[in-house]
């Protein structure tokens, strides 16, 4: 009697324990969810910065901050061959 | 000790045994014959279903810079019915929205179940008013469209609404193709939103929308946007339009529009601002169009290269006597002299030996009264009559540009044509789809011939005379043979027969003229001067020599000028 006892107990917590490793592996999961959503957050935000900095725009404006000028003329020069 | 009389035991256990019999029934109607009503209540507690929206397809340009993209965002919503306190919440949520404080006020107390507080919101702004834990408040996935350029190539990319749908442009045009196929999740989660473990979970994922690749050159756009408003205010004019082609292949590499708006905040502008105008309106095109005349004259013979023809200074078409922009005497001139010097007379004396069916015919095979087949939403066919139903004077007005209609972009497509060697190519703003990594090219509409290669590369050189000694002397570029031809047309009146005093003022051309890598039109709406030669050729100047330097394309000096047009 006091071994099925012994038996039954020691079922019932290695139950309790596969399921609290569940729980906390649930957990970890949805942690591990909500960092690759921030993750994923802030990969599109730089995204959107490297497409706001590339604007021809802010590099046109930053260019004449820093002195530059258009050319006025250029010239292409082709293949020397005939 | 006395004994319970066993009535009364008898009826302890008749009251126990209907107790517990009315339990068993209970039980058996709680679970046997309302078990699955009881369970679907549960579930529905439990089982959240959340809405997976797809992502929209980005939009990027022809190097692969992006012009249009998608990122997450969050709707703040209300169930005014579990809110506790609607001016402290209010309150404390405008600041954070930047929503004013009555409007929220006024969904927080609002008669229904659901009402949106803001929508498009950013992911941190939304994790503000998260912590504020504020009860009845709540927050729906719904990824918000960006466009980091502002106003570059606004009118042509369009935009889309709050629930993300494709409004306007190419957004709207491509927006099946953009929008993807948005999925859902059924997941068990306790009261406080966590997931239950080994609970039910149901994912359908989202299908993201396929990115499209346009042919717009995104440092062209932003020059020829530049170009365009500095000519617009240099000029008093109400605004203008300029199309960059590459004649070769029909792609736009440029479409600009003035006055332009900010497509993130296209609700701030006027209707007819947001409207791609290249695109979608029409003008009369005046002295750019008798293009297409010497052209058709030349192709079936009526008009040779050197033939002259002796041209009054006056000419009477029907009941209406047409005259040249410059009064001269009467001469003898080429037909390139015609197109060099824009003599309306001589265009109409050559459109008479054409005659009105062959001309009808000429000007519909260059693509005139149809749509170009670029595939742009509101796209016009333009005007053009049926040649049956012209006025008697129409043999002298449509051959030098009035009395028809056209958008900008076809008549950019009838030089476009000329350039590639009399084959007429639609033009695409869309150069593919991605898909696993590679451009699915989209093949332009139409690819046929309208005249022959003799015949494009002679009215070439006419309109390259027209540019070195004619009426587009402003357009002549250093380094490069330019063809082209001005335009200045009255607009007609608003409600009734009969002009404005009013003038749109266009050029019209391409370079180099031997082998032509871009096409360009610039046309300017209501300049201070009627005429196209000064108002709208230093804009193609400037627009075609930034294209050409963008490009690559090699100076090279011209060829020597047609003989015939050597005055002897």
């Amino acid at each position: 009697m006091l071994v099925v006892g012994l038996v039954v107990a020691a079922m019932l917590i290695v139950l309790a324990s596969a399921q609290a490793i569940v729980a906390q592996g649930a957990f970890q999961l949805s942690d591990l969810s909500d960092r690759a959503q921030q993750l994923e957050a802030e990969s599109d935000r730089l995204r959107l910065r490297v497409a706001r900095l590339s604007t021809p725009d802010r590099i046109a404006a930053a260019g004449r901050r820093a002195g530059l000028a258009a050319p006025t003329q250029v010239e292409i020069l082709g293949d020397a061959t005939p | 000790m006395r004994r319970p009389p066993g009535a009364r035991v008898i009826g302890l256990f008749a009251v126990m045994a209907l107790s517990l019999s009315a339990l068993a029934v209970r039980l058996v109607l709680l679970q046997v014959r309302d078990g699955a009503t009881y369970e679907a209540l549960a579930m529905e507690q439990r089982v959240r279903r959340i809405a997976l929206p797809a992502e929209r397809g980005t939009i990027f340009d022809r190097s692969m810079h992006e012009l249009a993209l998608s990122l997450p965002a969050k709707a703040v919503f209300a169930d005014p019915a579990l809110v506790q306190d609607p001016a402290g919440t209010a309150a404390r949520l405008a600041e954070i929205l930047e929503v004013r404080t009555g409007a929220l006020r006024g969904s927080l107390t609002a008669e229904s179940r659901f009402e949106y507080l803001a929508r498009g919101v950013d992911l941190a702004v939304a994790n503000r008013v998260a912590r504020l834990d504020l009860p009845g408040i709540g927050f729906i996935d719904e990824p918000k469209r960006t466009y980091p350029g502002g106003a570059l190539a606004a009118q042509v990319l369009g935009f889309v609404g709050v629930d993300g749908a494709g409004l306007a442009g190419l957004e709207l045009q491509w927006d099946r193709v953009l929008a993807g196929r948005a999925g859902r999740m059924l997941v068990e989660q306790d009261p406080d939103g966590l997931s239950i473990p080994q609970g039910r979970l149901e994912l359908e994922e989202p299908r993201r929308g396929r990115d499209l690749v346009l042919t717009v050159d995104k440092d062209l756009q932003y020059f020829t946007e530049r170009a365009l408003a500095g000519a617009v205010e240099e000029n008093g004019a109400l605004g203008g339009t300029v199309i960059v082609l590459d004649p070769s292949t029909g792609d736009v590499l440029a479409m600009a529009t003035n006055p332009a708006f900010d497509a993130n905040a296209f609700t701030d502008a006027p209707a007819f601002v947001t409207r791609n105008r290249g695109v979608t309106d029409v003008y009369e095109p005046g002295s750019v169009n008798k293009v297409i005349t010497a052209a058709a004259a030349l192709e079936e013979g009526v008009m040779g290269i050197r033939e002259r023809l002796w041209v009054p200074p006056r000419y009477l078409v029907g009941d209406k006597v047409f005259t040249e922009a410059h009064p001269r005497p009467a001469m003898s001139m080429t037909l390139t002299d015609i197109i060099a010097k824009s003599s309306n007379i001589g265009t109409i004396m050559t459109a008479q030996r054409l005659g009105r069916e062959r001309l009808d015919d000429y000007l519909r095979d260059f693509g005139f009264g149809v749509e170009t087949g670029i595939r742009f939403p509101g796209e016009s066919d333009g005007i053009l009559m049926p040649e049956e139903e012209w006025w008697t004077t129409s043999m002298g007005t449509i051959p030098i540009g009035q009395g028809i209609a056209v958008t900008p972009l076809q008549m950019a497509s009838v030089y476009a044509t000329v350039a590639n060697d009399g084959v007429r190519v639609a033009p695409r703003l869309v150069r593919g789809t991605v898909e696993g990594g590679d451009v699915r090219e989209q093949d332009p509409l139409v690819r046929e011939r309208v005249v022959s290669t003799r015949t494009a590369r002679l009215v070439t050189r006419m309109l390259a005379e027209a540019v070195a000694s004619g009426t587009g002397q402003e357009a002549q570029l250093p380094g490069y043979w330019v063809a082209g031809k001005t335009g200045t047309a009255r607009k007609p009146l608003q409600d009734a027969l009969g002009y404005s005093d009013e003038y749109v003022a266009s050029f019209i051309g391409f370079a180099p003229a031997r082998d032509p890598a871009v096409v360009v039109a610039a046309i300017i709406d209501e300049p201070d001067t009627v005429y196209g030669g000064v108002a709208a050729a230093p804009l193609f100047r400037e627009v075609a020599g930034f294209a050409l330097a963008h490009l690559r394309v090699p100076t090279a000096q011209p060829p020597p000028r047609l003989p015939s047009l050597v005055r002897g």
